[in-house]
């Protein structure tokens, strides 16, 4: 004979059917109804252990905004505690300044340096969305991160940044070299901003930022 | 039981609703009573199953998914053989209202945690939310593995809290799927059968039943 030993089927185990049945005693409220009846009155029941798992559908309400003044002295850097809503067009605002000072990175003149200030200037600009997000901001995880995405998504924007680096060295083909860099450079930031933005807004980190995904 | 009007209801589908009535009312019309079956289920189960070439042996099919569903079987009842409602497998205002006026609810329950949370708000609904009136009602175990441990569990755990359970039940045969296709019930197609003894089981149980309370009323 199988002993096999199965769990309670009835999620009332306590309650006494017999004398419900027989109209001697009221019905226990299902577990969900509690639950739904403690919601109704405000105050949230404690879950019971076998309901821990159970996802809500419900929207978490949002922060209420700042006031006037409050808004108007508000920075990109302090600005995650304003609210879902109002993050995008910061980071947004983050990405587009930063993508400006990525243009003028791609003039300086010093080959390679360039290079590595333009990087200085993409994780300056990911540092600020972290902030903007509320999230840890790693460093070299971070520049991890860039170089994969500039050496894999844009081989076309990184070759570009380099060849007109190595261009300073030819005599001659100084300002169109600095033009290209310049766009390339801007192109870069934003592009990779953007992209960190979506990745944020999705509800994810830096720590599980799919590099190989985006590519 | 001359005229009885018997409701088979749960608020979960596949339950085994459509079958239940259709095979009590088959086995009734061959013991010669005049069985009718009030259809009040969208799906239209068993309106389907009457249009195939068996036709239910020639039980009479009433379709009325409406909130009057109650006043058909009222009609059909001052006949001489029982009313079966087969309802719909959700909450609905036609199957509140049959059970308002039913003589007996048959529940189905198929061993499954699924059905047993739905056989508890549905019994929940038979003593609570009837306008007071608390109707005679049964538990049958359907669709069961012949001797498996679960529905014996179940069985054991339903019992044990005291819910009324059937001691038949609906086991789990492919001849009810095979005698569909012919728009039939295991009593039409092998009157001797497993299948069919099982039927015959569970219509003598509510019989007896509804003799007791009619005596006990008397």
């Amino acid at each position: 004979m199988n002993k096999k030993k199965l769990p309670k089927v009835l999620r009332q185990p306590d309650a006494n059917f017999g004398e419900v049945v027989a109209g001697v005693a009221r019905w226990p409220e299902p577990v969900a109804r509690r639950a739904q009846a403690g919601e109704a009155a405000g105050a949230r029941p404690p879950a019971p252990q076998a309901m821990a798992n159970v996802i809500e559908m419900a929207l978490k309400p949002e922060a209420s905004p700042p006031p006037d003044a409050e808004r108007a002295s508000l920075t990109p850097a302090t600005s995650f505690d304003a609210g879902a809503a109002r993050r995008r067009p910061l980071g947004r605002a983050i990405v587009e300044r930063h993508a400006n000072l990525s243009a003028l990175g791609g003039f300086i003149l010093l080959p390679l340096v360039n290079v590595a200030g333009i990087t200085a200037i993409i994780v300056r600009m990911v540092k600020l969305l972290c902030r903007l997000y509320g999230l840890p901001f790693e460093r070299n995880r971070v520049r991890a991160i860039i170089i994969g995405m500039v050496g894999s998504t844009m081989p076309a924007g990184l070759s570009t940044v380099a060849t007109s680096t190595m261009a300073f060295i030819v005599p001659g083909s100084g300002l169109f070299s600095l033009a290209v860099s310049s766009v390339a450079a801007s192109a870069c930031t934003r592009s990779i901003g953007y992209t960190i933005i979506e990745h944020f807004e999705q509800g994810a980190t830096l720590k599980d930022f799919p590099v190989i995904s985006m590519r | 039981m001359t005229s009885s009007i018997i409701t088979v209801a749960t608020m979960k589908g596949g339950s085994g609703k459509s079958t239940l009535a259709s095979c009590l009312a088959v086995h009734w019309h061959l013991g010669g009573r005049r069985a009718t079956i009030i259809d009040t289920d969208p799906q239209r189960s068993i309106v389907r199953l009457a249009a195939r070439e068996r036709a239910l042996g020639g039980v009479t099919v009433v379709e009325d998914a409406t909130e009057e569903a109650w006043k058909a079987a009222k009609r059909h009842a001052n006949g001489f053989g029982p009313v079966i409602i087969d309802t719909p497998g959700f909450r609905s205002q036609s199957t509140l209202a049959c059970l308002f006026m039913t003589d007996f609810v048959l529940v189905p329950v198929k061993p499954s945690p699924f059905d047993v949370d739905r056989m508890v708000d549905t019994l929940n609904l038979l003593t609570n939310g009837v306008s007071g009136r608390r109707p005679l009602f049964r538990c049958v175990l359907t669709q069961t593995t012949r001797d498996s441990v679960i529905a014996k569990h179940v069985r054991a755990e339903l019992t044990e809290a005291g819910f009324p359970v059937l001691k038949s039940e609906m086991t789990n045969r492919v001849i009810y799927a095979e005698a569909a296709l012919w728009g039939a019930t295991p009593s039409l197609i092998e009157r001797t059968g497993a299948a069919a003894r099982d039927i015959a089981a569970i219509a003598d149980e509510v019989e007896d039943i509804l003799n007791v309370s009619r005596a006990v009323v008397a």
